[in-house]
């Protein structure tokens, strides 16, 4: 467990299967079932084809660190200043927006090659990432 | 130089690195103001606008772009923004070029957004904004000076309002001290993630 004072998502009925596929530790994302492309975050129609249908699909969980930043200013009391908010391409294409833990902010770097892990919270689990261990 | 600005006390490239980290890499001086006020403008046909008590700042072109593709899979939004579509537009309607624009007014919620937005608007190539400003050409006395009345960084945070309200005052020659060539006024403005941009292209010269 690790501590449940921040603050955490709540599912709804569109984000519910990402929230119950990390809760048994897979990343689970929106596909269109008409063009194949991705949707994240889970949204009601495709941005290439228009569909409204859609399946969900577990992702690989591998990506690459596309951009962050390092926070140093406090916006809620839970959060020990400085931590890292890190957008992960994954190699499905979407952009992940999440944090890098098992590293040092100073190691973080555009183009880190990471892989999902996830933490679990009183009520909901979240995916984060760290370094990839096998390439 | 500007008597409004909330922050007149010249910096120091080394007070710039003192000062504190917001979000890594900007430090709290890379980052606009909060402000309260208020900004209007009168606008008006251009014939109607003569018997008017402040001289006229003519509209001579104006474009918008807004991919509004920020986060999106392939979207390289961080550094090519909606600026580049609305500058094709307003540079067509104006007929004119980067190489005539005597002075910008460039929305700089942050500093980058400046290199960025010089970027998009041609005025040098992607990625190149650092190099292209290090001589101080954007400064007082440079050849492209640009944000004259402080900017959003250092005289009010009126959103696209700072850079409209400072291209009028330059274009009506109501400068004082910080006063430039005025022919060709570039002003811009950014919405969300540089994703929604808009752009006027101003002059005390009727169009």
């Amino acid at each position: 467990m690790t501590q449940s004072t921040i603050p955490v998502p709540e599912p709804d009925e569109a984000s519910r299967p990402f929230f119950d596929g990390a809760a048994e530790g897979r990343l689970m994302l929106m596909r269109c079932i008409d063009c194949q492309t991705w949707r994240l975050p889970a949204r009601q129609h495709c941005d290439v084809c228009l569909s409204d249908r859609y399946r969900w699909e577990p992702a690989s969980g591998r990506g690459r660190v596309r951009t962050f930043g390092i926070m140093h200013q406090r916006y809620h009391p839970a959060f020990q200043v400085p931590y890292n908010v890190t957008v992960v391409e994954l190699e499905e294409g979407p952009r992940l927006p999440t944090n890098l833990v098992d590293v040092t902010n100073e190691a973080i770097y555009v183009g880190m090659p990471v892989e999902v892990v996830f933490e679990r919270y009183d009520d909901v689990t979240l995916p984060r990432f760290r370094p990839a261990r096998d390439l | 130089m500007n008597p409004l600005a909330q922050m007149r006390e010249p910096i120091t490239l080394e007070d710039y690195h003192a000062s504190r980290w917001i979000i890594e890499p900007l430090h709290l001086l890379d980052c606009c103001l909060v402000s309260n006020g208020a900004v209007a403008v009168i606008v008006s046909p251009a014939d109607r606008a003569k018997d008017m008590p402040q001289p006229p700042v003519y509209i001579h072109g104006m474009g918008q772009g807004h991919p509004g593709d920020s986060g999106r899979a392939g979207s390289e939004w961080e550094t090519e923004t909606g600026a580049r579509i609305a500058a094709e537009t307003a540079y067509r309607m104006a007929g004119v070029g980067p190489s005539d624009i005597t002075c910008c007014q460039i929305y700089d919620c942050y500093t980058y957004t400046v290199l960025v937005t010089l970027e998009d608007y041609g005025f040098c190539k992607k990625g190149e904004g650092g190099p292209f400003v290090e001589d101080g050409k954007l400064g007082p006395g440079g050849s492209l000076p640009t944000n004259t009345g402080g900017g959003e960084l250092s005289a009010y945070y009126m959103w696209g309002m700072t850079p409209l309200s400072e291209g009028i005052i330059q274009g009506r020659g109501h400068g004082g001290e910080r006063q430039v060539k005025n022919d060709v006024i570039l002003v811009t403005g950014n919405g969300g993630n540089l994703s929604y941009h808009a752009c006027l292209i101003l002059s005390p010269h009727p169009a």
